[in-house]
């Protein structure tokens, strides 16, 4: 599989995960999850390095799980399944962290789970960096899928993202201010079709 | 048509689409637009785009990074880098471009992460911070209000470290890489900085700053070894009424650091000296290098400590802390605020002296204060180890009443034996309410209040406060940590008990030990009895009771052996399994018996045949759990595989289905948990009634789901050690128990939240099992100890519901126009009546009679909360109009007569009738008193410059007219006879007055200044102590054993009048209480309360309370084994206490 598509059925991955030798499943899998993971980690509090190792564990702790049978569709969504793996290694962080900051006297606001870890934030935080990760594979593909001109990538960014006036942004690119605007109005047209292509896909957990 | 292709000659440019499809009108553009489909489609898309721009950039600024790491700019500052990334913020070093300052850039970590309530307290930080300017506190700059409601505020940035990371000037080092060793230079100038830090602190205690969390992490040390406080970002603003960010019982702060006020979570109670407190455990740590007490344990622990554990002896530990540092420290870290450096300053200056080598101003504990401390010991013996944790700890919230009566007994020489005694067994008593109601260690509030009991009978010395006096002031305490943690009744059933059962119509209770032990219970009489021994063939693995028909169950090896419970007799010996049996469930109506083995099998058995009826083969591992709907429709087991990679599985089977369908559950759910988490553990399981609802706990990981849906909800437990489940009938809560942590908690099924937690039990039972009508709760454990909980019928206070929304449409209005408050109540014949002055309605409600009745008065004017009652038949209020007082019959609130105000244009705002009935005095709201003929027909001259609480009369032996008691505005307490003459003082303006009523010739004043203060006939005044606010409403009870008192606050206080002990704590669970009444007929208290817009009304019913208390007596008394503990004789003293309370 080449490129960031991510856009197998939710179902169809599952299927092949099954065949541990299928590398290409487990790429694609790790692509679409690991960025929510991480994600959703930072989001509840996590330091990037703690984030990252919360993510790997959670990956690794599903496959296993579901290679040995222990999930099946049709009991509940894939999300919450995982969103309960990655819940509980938050909470772990989040123990030996209290515990190391407790004994230097860091500032403890409320009960871990109480205050930062209800299932309600968990789910909120998930849903948040599930949108995050699709809009930014969605502009990956952009990228490297729609064979749009680099400029007129640049100049989208530019006007549409970080709010430059097109006049900035036609000098920059060396486009007129019209063509600005039509790049604007185009790539981001493509962008939404992407958004709504991943989304489809991850809605079907 | 995408943009890209456009092209046509005529059309308008892109930019000029665009602009027009933002808004901008351009009529030559608007009138192409109209007749070209082209470039009315190109707008459309624009705007659609824009629209999905619109989204992302909204995600965006508010905080939803969607693109790339969250934007890190900060208008006029350039980020140089990060120092420090927090719960509640990220720290950045960066460059003030307009002064080329560098900074401290602290900014929440992203806006959408930050709560309300982090954002609020980051502004008040600025706020209140940026105000300071003081050499040892770190300057705020600049507050930057952000993008989607982020925040940076731009502090000075100091190169240092955290005070406990500070490397200190005259540190030795004796080897490279060693610890570096305290010199006496390196000491002193730790001195001198914690010096500095005091001056700080103070100074912005002087600007009404208390920082609340004082610790080393936010005190920077600069290389000149110079502290520096930051982090204000909780502080709180002394005086102000501005709502404040932490709420009550909220923690907010740093627990290593916090006071005991702090931690106890009344946030009225912090004060500067919780600083101070703060800034001694720093200075402890800063010294020594060790905390004063252990904070290293659970949270729970850690807050004991801090209440109550004394700090280790610095000397000790340092030896560089001599005496006089050591009794600055332990002054510091007094646990009584009281008893602290009253201000930062102060313990500065103390630090100031010691280093200049002058005489400290802090002193060591009175000769007195320890020989009080002494002599406890010789006194309980019963209590010995209790007595000295009240010595030590001597402190928390109780301390103040302790003192009062301590100083007071000082004073009164020739009694200090007899105070001595009172105030050691007040304190017990204190510490057993402090560590039952609030702490909820009720184990150990059981051995203090308890051993106070019983220990009584042995002390009375003359001049003591008799025993039973004593003994009752124990059984209030007793009531009230029962109340936290309703246990009806506990029993010792003398064998481990591994199984229970209530029986179908909930009137016994059978238990049943491995052994062939067992007895029944009544939980109705509270008795055990009849039981006795089963010829069991050995220790069983487990055992079962069934539900009906009296049968139990045993697994001994490879067997199950069936007895009858009444007669003893053997029904069965059920063979079938290939191994031992591990579970065992009978069917609800004991027909059946379900057994799961080792071998992976469930066998179904009828126990009147002791045949096997089926044989479920298909769960693949050895079924550890096993249990039955209540209606019997469903079984669920739990299997566990314990071998290399152990695993639970749930499953959830129909039994009434043939045979062969039993493969086919109605809902399976398969449950998996983190493997390593499994040795040796089984699953406990529950199933509500209908077999819908199944909660399962693995590995310390409890679940709540539906079984078709699988689990929904996850929780985690306290420990990964085997836990026990119940759903209580209705499915509204579950129980939860978690071997070796304590409580049994109830938990709502839905939410997951925790309903209640009910402690008691020192070895956390095995079983729990609620009363089939879901009324009582069931817990033994292998301790033997069964208690039952009450669950029902036990909310304390009772709310009184606020009347139904009135149906007539002005009443409707006039209720949405001005909410409903209770505001007064008056005892009449039969009941209490509340008064709701908005919408002008009389409540009538009587402890017996749990339906309020209504008696529509109209509004009265002006919100008037003018409400006299007398218990001899009228109800006197405002009426509609200003410039008379409405008599009004109590039994259907008509007006019988008006009593014209000698103002016409005043209102009615308190009174009260005399004790014959005759006369009515009444307050107006301009704060003249006058005393009506209550018929109406004369009255007395007017004094003006009154109170408007309500007046009390005074009857003394021997007089023939009563006397009016009431408080001058200037807070004196004044007895008129309603003559001619004038008043005569009472009290004087020092005590500040606020309420007033009397017991008889005792008079019972509240103060301003949380006192309670009974005045007695001879002169004499007493203090009581307890309330934490103003007193404002008192209600004595009718036979003046007692009086109620009301504070502005949630707190009612029932007190014993004659010794001045407190019975009871009430909490209203209102704002503030403004009015008290004692029912008639019953011990029933009606708290009328509310924040001035909300209705509140609650009772508090001395029975249910004492019937606890009664249902623990026999147990506690054979537990204690004392001369004076006799167990039919202590149950039938709180019985006869209850049936003796006043009423």
């Amino acid at each position: 599989m080449s490129g960031p598509v991510r856009t197998a059925t939710t179902t169809l991955l599952l299927d092949s995960l099954k065949d541990p030798a299928n590398q290409d499943v487990w790429t694609e899998f790790d692509a679409r999850y690991r960025p929510v993971l991480v994600g959703f980690a930072r989001h509840l509090g996590l330091g990037p390095d703690d984030a990252a190792d919360v993510a790997q564990q959670t990956l690794l702790e599903f496959v296993a799980q579901y290679r040995a049978g222990r999930y099946e569709r049709g009991r509940g969504r894939l999300s919450s399944w995982i969103i309960s793996i990655a819940r509980f290694r938050v909470l772990d962080v989040m123990r030996t962290r209290g515990r190391r900051h407790e004994a230097r006297g860091a500032t403890v606001l409320g009960g871990i789970e109480d205050e930062s870890l209800s299932e309600e934030r968990a789910n909120q935080a998930w849903e948040e960096n599930r949108r995050r990760a699709i809009i930014s594979l969605a502009l990956t593909n952009l990228r490297e899928r729609a064979k749009i001109e680099e400029k007129h990538v640049r100049a989208f960014e530019l006007v549409a993202l970080r709010g430059v006036p097109p006049e900035e942004a036609a000098a920059e690119c060396g486009m007129t201010v019209d063509q600005v605007y039509v790049a604007k109005n185009r790539v981001t047209k493509r962008l939404r079709e992407f958004v709504d292509e991943m989304t489809r896909a991850y809605e079907e957990d | 048509m995408p943009p890209a292709e456009h092209a046509a000659a005529d059309c308008p440019p892109a930019s000029q689409l665009e602009r027009f499809a933002s808004g901008e009108a351009d009529p030559s553009v608007a009138d192409h637009v109209d007749q070209c489909p082209r470039c009315r489609s190109i707008i459309d898309e624009v705007r659609e785009n824009n629209r999905f721009l619109e989204r992302l950039s909204t995600d965006a600024a508010e905080g939803r990074a969607l693109f790339e790491q969250p934007d890190l700019t900060v208008p006029g500052y350039e980020i140089l880098g990060e120092i420090h990334r927090g719960a509640q913020g990220v720290v950045y070093r960066a460059r003030q471009e307009r002064t080329q300052r560098v900074v401290a850039l602290k900014m929440l970590l992203q806006g959408a992460w930050a709560t309300p309530k982090q954002r609020m307290r980051m502004e008040r930080e600025a706020e209140i911070a940026a105000s300071l300017r003081h050499a040892n506190i770190v300057t705020i700059y600049d507050s930057i209000a952000l993008a989607g409601g982020r925040h940076a505020i731009a502090m000075e940035y100091i190169e240092g470290a955290a005070l406990d990371l500070a490397p200190w000037p005259g540190r030795a080092t004796p080897a490279p890489g060693a610890e570096p060793v305290e010199t006496r230079a390196s000491f002193r100038a730790k001195l001198a900085a914690f010096r500095s830090i005091c001056d700080a602190v103070h100074y912005a205690h002087q600007r009404g700053v208390i920082h609340r969390d004082l610790k080393p992490a936010n005190i920077l040390v600069d290389a000149a070894s110079s502290p520096h406080v930051l982090d204000f970002g909780i502080a709180k603003l002394r005086d102000t009424r501005s709502p404040i960010p932490t709420k009550t019982g909220e923690f907010a702060g740093t627990l290593a650091y916090a006071s005991p006020e702090q931690v106890l979570g009344h946030p009225d109670a912090v004060d500067v000296r919780s600083d101070v407190y703060a800034l001694g455990v720093i200075l402890y740590e800063l010294l020594t290098g060790m905390h004063p007490y252990r904070i290293d344990g659970p949270v729970a622990e850690v807050v004991r400590n801090i209440l109550q554990e004394p700090p280790v002896k610095p000397s000790l530990v340092a030896p560089l802390v001599d005496n006089d540092l050591e009794t600055i420290l332990l002054r510091a870290l007094d646990k009584d605020k009281e008893r602290r450096y009253p201000s930062a300053e102060s313990l500065g200056e103390d630090i100031g002296r010691y280093l200049a080598g002058e005489p400290i101003g802090a002193k060591r504990d009175s000769a007195w204060y320890v020989l009080r401390r002494l002599a406890g010991r010789h006194r309980l013996g019963v209590t010995a180890a209790a007595v000295v944790l009240i010595l030590v700890v001597a402190s928390a919230v109780v301390t103040s009443v302790l003192l009062a009566r301590v100083s007071s007994a000082r004073a009164r020489e020739a009694q200090a034996t007899r105070g001595l005694a009172d105030a050691l067994s007040d304190a017990t008593l204190e510490r057993a309410r402090l560590l039952g109601a609030t702490v909820g260690n009720v184990p150990d509030a059981e051995d203090l209040a308890w051993g106070e009991f019983f220990s009584t009978g042995d002390h009375a010395s003359p001049g003591e406060t008799s025993a039973s006096a004593r003994r009752e002031a124990a059984a209030w305490v007793l009531a009230e940590v029962y109340r936290r943690h309703p246990c009806l009744a506990t029993f010792d059933a003398g064998f481990p008990v591994l199984a229970s059962a209530w029986q179908a119509e909930g009137s016994s209770v059978l238990l049943v030990g491995a052994e062939g032990a067992w007895t029944s219970l009544d939980p109705a009489s509270g008795t055990l009895g009849p039981g006795g021994r089963l010829p069991v063939g050995g220790p069983a693995r487990v055992v079962a009771v069934s539900h009906r028909g009296g049968l139990a169950a045993f697994a001994v090896d490879d067997r199950i052996e069936l007895y009858e419970l009444g007669s003893g007799a053997p029904r069965a010996v059920l063979r079938g399994h290939r191994g031992p049996a591990i579970s065992l469930a009978f069917s609800p109506d004991g027909s059946r018996l379900a057994s799961g083995g080792l071998d992976a099998r469930i066998l179904l058995w009828d126990t009147t045949a002791g045949t096997l009826v089926a044989d479920i083969d298909d769960p693949d591992w050895p079924v550890a759990a096993l249990t039955f709907t209540s209606n019997g429709s469903r079984l669920a087991s739990g299997e566990i595989a314990l071998d290399d990679d152990p695993k639970v599985r749930l499953h959830v089977w129909d039994p009434r289905r043939d045979r062969e369908s039993w493969f086919v559950s109605g809902g399976e759910a398969a449950l998996l948990a983190p493997a390593e988490s499994l040795r040796d553990l089984a699953p406990a399981i529950a199933l509500s009634r209908a077999g819908d609802q199944m909660a399962a706990a693995v590995g310390g990981i409890g679940m709540i789901g539906r079984s078709s849906a699988g689990f929904e909800r996850a929780m985690r437990l306290h420990a990964t050690d085997r836990s026990t489940l119940a759903f209580s009938p209705d499915g509204s809560a579950l129980a939860i128990i978690t071997r070796g942590t304590g409580p049994i908690m109830l938990v709502d099924p839905y939410s997951g939240r925790t309903i209640r937690e009910l402690a008691g039990h020192r070895e956390s039972p095995a079983l729990i099992e609620f009363s089939p009508d879901g009324s009582t709760l069931l817990s033994a454990g292998p301790d033997g100890i069964v208690k039952l909980w009450s669950l029902s019928g036990f909310a304390w206070p009772r709310l009184i519901p606020p009347r139904p929304v009135p149906t007539t449409s002005d009443e409707l209005a006039a209720v949405r126009s001005r909410p409903t408050a209770a505001r007064a109540v008056g005892r009449i014949p039969g009941g209490v009546a509340i008064l709701e002055p908005s919408v002008g309605v009389i409540r009538v409600v009587a402890g017996e009679n749990p339906t309020p009745r209504d008696t529509p008065t109209g509004s009265t004017g002006g919100g008037s909360p003018f409400l006299a009652a007398s218990t001899l038949g009228p109800i006197a209020t405002a009426d509609q109009t200003p410039g008379h007082i409405a008599v009004r019959d109590a039994s259907d609130g008509t007006v019988v007569r008006r009593i014209p105000l000698p103002d016409p244009s005043s209102w009615p705002w308190s009174g009260s009738f005399s004790p014959d009935g005759r006369r009515l005095a009444c307050i107006t709201d301009q704060g003249v008193l006058t005393v009506f003929e209550a018929e109406g027909a004369s009255h007395s001259r007017v004094i003006p410059g009154v109170m408007r609480t309500p007046p009390a009369w005074v009857l003394k032996p021997g007089e023939p007219l009563a006397r009016v008691a009431f408080i001058a505005a200037d807070g004196r307490v004044l007895l008129w006879d309603a003559g001619e003459a004038e008043p005569t003082l009472l009290v004087n303006a020092d005590r500040a007055a606020r309420c007033v009523a009397a017991a008889g010739d005792r008079l019972v004043v509240g103060t301003e200044r949380h006192e309670v203060v009974i005045l007695e006939p001879d002169g004499r005044q007493r203090v009581l102590i307890g309330h934490g606010r103003p007193v404002t409403s008192i209600a004595v009870h009718p036979d003046r054993a007692w009086a109620a008192t009301g504070e502005r606050g949630p707190i009612a206080r029932v007190w014993d009048l004659e010794s001045g002990r407190t019975i009871a704590v009430v909490p209203t669970g209102a704002a503030e209480v403004f009015g008290l009444a004692w029912a008639g007929g019953a011990g029933v208290l009606v708290t009328a309360g509310g924040d001035w817009n909300s209705w509140h009304a609650a009772e508090w019913d001395v029975d249910a309370h004492l019937r606890h208390v009664a249902g623990n007596a026999a147990y506690q008394a054979r537990r204690f084994q004392h001369p004076g503990a006799d167990a039919a004789e202590a149950a039938a003293w709180v019985r006869n206490l209850a049936e003796t309370a006043p009423r």
